[in-house]
């Protein structure tokens, strides 16, 4: 059987055997590497487009400013984006703000009216009233997350402190007591 | 630097040595091919995917086997390629009675016909083995190498092929 095969085959083999030849002249004939080696150039000529040769054909300005851009996008604007943003706990920037005070409280206040003080130096009466107001800010702002006032109260009292506070750098002392005295009842209450 | 440019004229090197076998890869395209033409331009398809890729190389060594895997694997895919188009334009006949050489006129031929057809409608693992044999003349140890199985497969799927064309050419059953 397997003779036979071989014998049946060898009459196949033949044909190949011609084809090949004939086909082996055609390919000879065909200057084979120089037609490959102008396709290869042809290709990648073709290929050869690179970010790198774009930015040759920009002028030095273009690219100094582009490499300006991406420098600032780099430094300021990008790490921006990761920065965690933090929620204040409304407990802990009260008692920040009382001790900011506290510290602004340690020099004597001068009476000027009964119920109005101007403290010695502008910038130091500056500083204390602006912790002064941000420590009222946070305290209402933490009584109305402690749901003791409602929103309205909130800003209402927003409202009324900003109109209180900035007369002249005049500070009405009458008027935050009153305010803590609200405050505190309220607590009291429940 | 210079290593770059060693590198590439390494690769270089490399790819003139492989070009010396040409004509065995130009016999396994013609073994896949209908026709010298045909052939050719798989050649070069060969060369040129061995020059873009001849960086992945990684052993030299490898480098006969590696062409000639590129080689099958081009060749599988242009006939996968083009089995649609060959179904609805018969130009390459046509142009072979055209340039009307002893070459041309003997790939006209029936007889050579028949047996293409028989071998190009092989199941793809007999084919393969069959082709690398008989058109590259490949030793069985590179063509266990090449398709990545055991010298006694190699032979055992030459056989079948062999046994398949012979019995299909017999009974004149060129289709499959």
């Amino acid at each position: 059987m397997r003779n036979n095969i071989e014998e049946n085959f060898n009459a196949i083999k033949k044909l190949i055997e011609r084809e090949e030849d004939k086909a082996i002249k055609i390919f000879r004939e065909s200057n084979f590497n120089s037609r490959l080696y102008n396709r290869i150039a042809r290709e990648f000529k073709k290929e050869s487009f690179s970010i790198f040769k774009l930015m040759k054909s920009f002028s030095p300005i273009a690219l100094l400013f582009l490499l300006f851009t991406v420098v600032i996008l780099a430094i300021f604007i990008i790490p921006s984006f990761f920065k965690p943003k933090l929620e204040v706990n409304p407990i802990e920037k009260f008692f920040q703000q009382a001790s900011i005070f506290q510290e602004s409280m340690t020099k004597e206040p001068l009476p000027l009216r009964d119920n109005v003080i101007l403290f010695p130096g502008k910038n130091f009466r500056e500083n204390m009233l602006n912790s002064c107001e941000d420590l009222y800010f946070s305290l209402i702002e933490l009584f109305s997350n402690l749901q003791i006032f409602s929103e309205s109260d909130y800003f209402e009292k927003k409202d009324s402190i900003k109109l209180n506070f900035k007369e002249n750098g005049e500070y009405k002392k009458e008027f935050f007591h009153n305010l803590i005295f609200q405050i505190l009842k309220r607590v009291k209450e429940g | 630097m210079n290593t770059g440019k060693n590198k590439k004229s390494d690769a270089m090197k490399l790819f003139n040595e492989l070009l010396t076998y040409k004509e065995s890869v130009f016999r396994i395209c013609l073994g896949f091919s209908k026709d010298p033409w045909d052939a050719e331009e798989l050649t070069q398809e060969v060369y040129l995917k061995a020059y873009k890729k001849i960086g992945t190389l990684k052993d030299p060594q490898f480098a006969k086997p590696w062409l000639f895997k590129i080689t099958k694997n081009l060749c599988l895919d242009h006939r996968k390629k083009n089995i649609f188009s060959n179904i609805f334009k018969s130009k390459s006949n046509s142009e072979l009675i055209e340039r009307k050489t002893p070459e041309s006129i003997f790939f006209c031929k029936e007889e050579l016909k028949n047996l293409k057809k028989v071998v190009r409608n092989l199941p793809k693992k007999l084919k393969e083995v069959f082709i690398l044999r008989e058109y590259g003349h490949l030793p069985y140890r590179e063509i266990a190498l090449i398709l990545k199985i055991k010298i006694g497969t190699v032979m055992s799927r030459l056989h079948r092929a062999r046994q398949i064309i012979v019995k299909k050419l017999r009974e004149g059953n060129y289709e499959k």
